[in-house]
């Protein structure tokens, strides 16, 4: 029961980005994993590694950056060992994603229909009036006023909430078992933001699919997420249940996190309260990588890195202190 | 739509009429006049006669008082006793009746309008050619470097290009002549070096006799000018299109094509090179007015006597009308591709609208 139960299984992933100043380490040895229909939250800050985490996955790095290191195991596959037309069949239709900035991810010169319907095409086969059919579903889906209309306008004739409807009806298409969603509602306003946080809770419980919200908004991740993962400069530093990890935060850098934030919910850049800065991922310091910027730093903390540390309740956190 | 295109027509003509007036005054108002410069002349085979002198006078209008100078060259001046000034009333009609005057050295008495037409053809064959040719190889040369960049065929393409742009263009010219007479003396495949076409036939290895005048001559005599011109155009484009290209490639709507499943080809072909080609409009649209202008040093190294060609001497001879009808009606087609490109960029992307 338990193995089939995981979707998604990060092991020891590393992703290393090689540039003219050096390699970039934005993951560094990363470990968590995905029930079915499970919402995963990834909190951390800006540069922290939640963007690479998620191409690493789809494995959409681009041509400097790698995965160099461990397993990506979706559904009993690892990802990294499939071929490029493999992992093509995946992106979309098992493995769908939904992006920070909507109105720049739909391509300015294609009807919205058309966007949703080459998905439909690529996966399922879908043409003509049954894909037209489809579209008209999956926007009415998502809310989208006037669907029959709507599919002929262009991206930019469309809101920002509204087209980050259009995206999230595009990545359901094909009823992916794993969504990830990257920043989904940061370039909303709060209005429409807790419209796409109520319309995602509203379709996850329709079509069950597991989620992995990335986020810096803490707010977002109570409201959504069952567990929490919290990344500190390529690493995992915390990982728990979501209600655990608000009432009793175990790492210093979520204890930060959270007390910097005193609404949850609140848009603001919350991390800024926390003085310091985030090491270079050009060259990780040796011990702890938070130590720079830890009110409880110990000696053993400069020396050497703490291992994930496991502590009761389904409770993970990598800190000298446990 | 309809609106809109009324009011940039009417624009078009407001800004012809004050580049007409430029041009005018270029040519009638620069210090100390045309005719006292023409007179000053003193290189005994380009020095005017008086006669022509006093038709330039006319034609500029400057044998009227100064306020009449403007009107007459534009619009004649046969109905000035309409507005009381029967004095002035003459036989010009005016450029705008197109009574765009005679040459007076380059091809004496001939109406430039007719030097012009007569040129027209040549200059077509040199310049569509070698667009065409730039284009069709320039956009998916761009292309592929992009996709590919760093690569080896990127820093060769990248050099090529920036060779191209470096190399004056009458040296490269005069390079392949050289290359071009090398061969024929050795009695292997060349190109005729030069003129529009030959006046006998001439013997060519592997093609036998080439017909004087046929089709095959003017192929013949195309190749060496139009390899020149499309080297520049080339590098020019190829490298402009890599750059579109490139933008687009690091746009997210690219990386939203690539998570939804689409093919790596399609995603190049559909999704980005559609959006790459917008900003080649410009470039496309403003090669019209290049077209009517020939190709300057290129006709004048391969002695290719087009419109290109024409302008220079005319420059050089200080044959007046016939200049000024060269940059008349260059100006006149770049007003016209200016709307053009306007016009396409609405059709293209569908974020531009005209009202
Ligand atoms: N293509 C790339 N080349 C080099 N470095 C990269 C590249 N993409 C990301 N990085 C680096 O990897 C690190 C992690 O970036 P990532 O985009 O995952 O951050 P993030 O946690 O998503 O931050 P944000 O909240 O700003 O989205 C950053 O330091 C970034 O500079
Ligand atoms: S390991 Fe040390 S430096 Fe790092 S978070 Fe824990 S106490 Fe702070
Ligand atoms: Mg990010």
């Amino acid at each position: 029961m338990a193995q089939s139960d995981v979707l998604l299984k990060l092991k020891g992933v590393k992703t290393y980005f090689f540039t003219d100043e050096g390699t970039v380490h934005a993951v560094d040895g990363l470990d968590f994993q995905v029930r079915r229909g499970e919402t995963l939250g990834i909190v951390g800050e800006s540069g922290c590694g939640k963007s690479v985490t998620s191409m690493s996955i789809l494995r959409l790095l681009g041509k400097t950056g790698k995965v160099i290191e461990g397993e990506i195991m979706f559904d009993g596959e690892n990802l990294l060992d499939l071929s490029e037309e493999e992992m093509r069949k995946i992106r979309g239709n098992r493995i769908s994603m939904i992006f920070q900035q909507p109105t720049t991810c739909l391509n300015p010169v294609f009807r919205i229909g058309e966007q949703i319907i080459e998905a439909l095409q690529i996966h399922q086969g879908l043409s003509g009036e049954e894909a037209n059919k489809r579209t008209i579903e999956l926007l009415t889906l998502v809310g989208l006023p006037d669907p029959v209309r709507r599919m002929r306008s262009f991206p930019h004739e469309i809101s920002g909430g509204q087209a980050q409807r259009v995206m999230i009806a595009m990545a359901l298409a094909c009823n992916p078992e794993l969504l990830i969603a990257d920043e989904p509602t940061t370039a909303l306003d709060v209005t429409i933001q807790a419209q796409i946080l109520d319309l995602m809770r509203e379709l996850r419980e329709k079509v069950n699919t597991a989620i992995i919200l990335i986020t810096h908004d803490l707010g977002v991740v109570a409201e959504m997420a069952e567990n929490v993962m919290v990344m500190y400069a390529g690493r995992a530093v915390e990982y728990a249940p979501v209600h655990a990890l608000f009432e009793a935060p175990k790492h210093p850098y979520t204890q930060g996190l959270i007390a910097s934030t005193p609404v949850l919910g609140n848009v603001r850049d919350e991390l800024e309260t926390i003085p310091g800065q985030v090491p270079s991922l050009l060259n990780p310091p040796a011990g702890c990588r938070f130590a720079s910027r830890c009110a409880h730093r110990m000696d053993q903390c400069t020396q050497e890195e703490p291992p994930l540390i496991k502590l009761e309740g389904d409770r993970l956190v990598r800190c000298w202190l446990y | 739509m309809t609106v809109y295109l009324i009011r940039r027509l009417f624009q078009a003509i407001l800004v012809l009429l004050f580049s007409s007036a430029v041009i005018y005054s270029l040519f009638a108002l620069a210090p100390g006049g045309p005719l006292d410069e023409l007179r000053q002349n003193t290189d005994p085979k380009s020095r005017p006669s008086e006669a022509d002198i006093q038709r330039q006078a006319k034609l500029l209008g400057a044998d009227k008082p100064w306020y009449l100078w403007y009107p007459t060259w534009l619009a004649g001046d046969t109905w000035l006793d309409k507005v009381g000034l029967e004095q002035y009333v003459g036989e010009r009609k005016g450029i705008l009746r197109w009574d765009w005057g005679t040459s007076w050295k380059f091809q004496r008495n001939a109406p430039v309008l007719d030097i012009i037409k007569d040129k027209l053809p040549d200059t077509l064959w040199l310049m569509i050619s070698s667009t065409i040719i730039s284009l069709v190889l320039g956009i998916p040369l761009g292309v592929f470097s992009a996709v590919r960049q760093y690569s080896f065929f990127d820093y060769i393409l990248t050099t090529f290009s920036f060779i191209g742009l470096s190399l004056p263009s009458f040296w490269f010219g005069l390079l392949i002549i050289a290359v071009s007479l090398w061969f024929k003396r050795n009695g292997w495949f060349y190109f005729p070096a030069g003129d529009i076409l030959a006046l006998r036939n001439y013997e060519v290895p592997v093609l036998g006799t080439v017909v004087a005048g046929s089709f095959l001559d003017r192929v013949m005599h195309l190749v060496m000018p139009v390899t020149v011109l499309s080297m520049l155009n080339l590098a020019n484009w190829s490298r402009f299109m890599r750059a579109s290209m490139l933008e687009v490639l690091s746009q997210d709507y690219v990386r939203t094509a690539r998570a939804k499943g689409v093919k790596e080809r399609v995603v190049i072909y559909k999704h980005a090179f559609r959006n790459a080609l917008i900003p080649l409009i410009t470039i496309i649209v403003f090669a019209i007015p290049g077209v009517f202008g020939g190709a300057l040093f290129t006709e004048t190294v391969f002695n290719y006597k087009a419109l290109g060609f024409t302008f220079i001497s005319a420059l050089n001879l200080k044959d007046y009308p016939l200049a000024m009808a060269f940059l008349l009606i260059s100006s006149i087609l770049l007003v016209f591709a200016t709307l053009l490109a306007d016009v396409l960029y609405t059709i293209v992307d569908p974020r531009i609208r005209l009202d």
